[in-house]
């Protein structure tokens, strides 16, 4: 299992994730597929989404509602635990402690794009044996 | 038609029978039912290449406006 960011997650919905990543469906957390789905909504509702994409409210449904062949959204009920030690082990965010929780409970690993990744996160991810990579998106 | 594999799945006798009756009263096959169902739930019901590419084009536009909304929330910053 992958677990990925927002951005790489909206690359995956429009069926074109990074070649890095292994065939099949990418996953992701509650906060960062949040996040998007603000972002596309933000669009639609002030115009910028309508001036590219024909159908904006079918293209905010694919966002909340992405194919399950190739995005899949983790409840985050299932590694509050491991949240929770992440946030009082390193003072992390509710974004970096839902994110290394799961891939703890799940043993996935973890790929974000360049822009997303704090700096405090590498270390992190190292100090809870997180396998973790940065991918450079076009 | 789709290429589609032979799958066994057990239901319930609640399960067939309310399958059965959606089944007759949409004129319609207890698999062709089942296939809506499953598309809907998994978000397979709509598949519009157009949509993809436009979402694709519009991807980093998207991101940067993610991270710039998340900045003042510290719940969901990521820098």
């Amino acid at each position: 299992m992958v677990i990925v960011d927002d951005h790489i997650a909206l690359l995956a919905i429009a069926g074109a994730p990074p070649a890095e990543l292994p065939d099949g469906p990418v996953v992701t957390t509650y906060s960062f597929h949040f996040r998007l789905v603000r972002a596309v909504v933000d669009e639609a509702a002030d115009g910028a989404l309508s001036r590219r994409v024909s159908d904006p409210a079918l293209a905010v449904r694919r966002v909340i509602h992405p194919p399950a062949d190739r995005l899949l959204v983790l409840d985050p009920r299932t590694s509050t635990a491991e949240a929770a030690q992440v946030g009082f082990n390193h003072g992390a965010n509710l974004l970096l402690a839902e994110l290394v929780g799961a891939a703890l409970r799940h043993g996935a690993a973890i790929r974000m794009s360049e822009g997303n990744v704090g700096r405090a996160w590498p270390a992190v991810m190292t100090a809870e044996s997180v396998d973790f990579a940065v991918l450079a998106i076009d | 038609m789709r290429c589609m594999r032979r799958t066994n799945v057990y239901l319930s006798e609640r399960e067939q029978a309310a399958l059965q009756a959606r089944a007759r009263v949409a004129g319609s096959t207890r698999s062709d039912v089942l296939r809506a169902i499953l598309d809907e739930e998994l978000g397979l019901a709509e598949t519009d290449p157009e949509i993809d590419r436009e979402l694709l084009a519009a991807a980093s536009r998207i991101a940067k406006r993610a991270r710039t909304a998340a900045r003042t929330d510290p719940d969901l910053r990521s820098t």
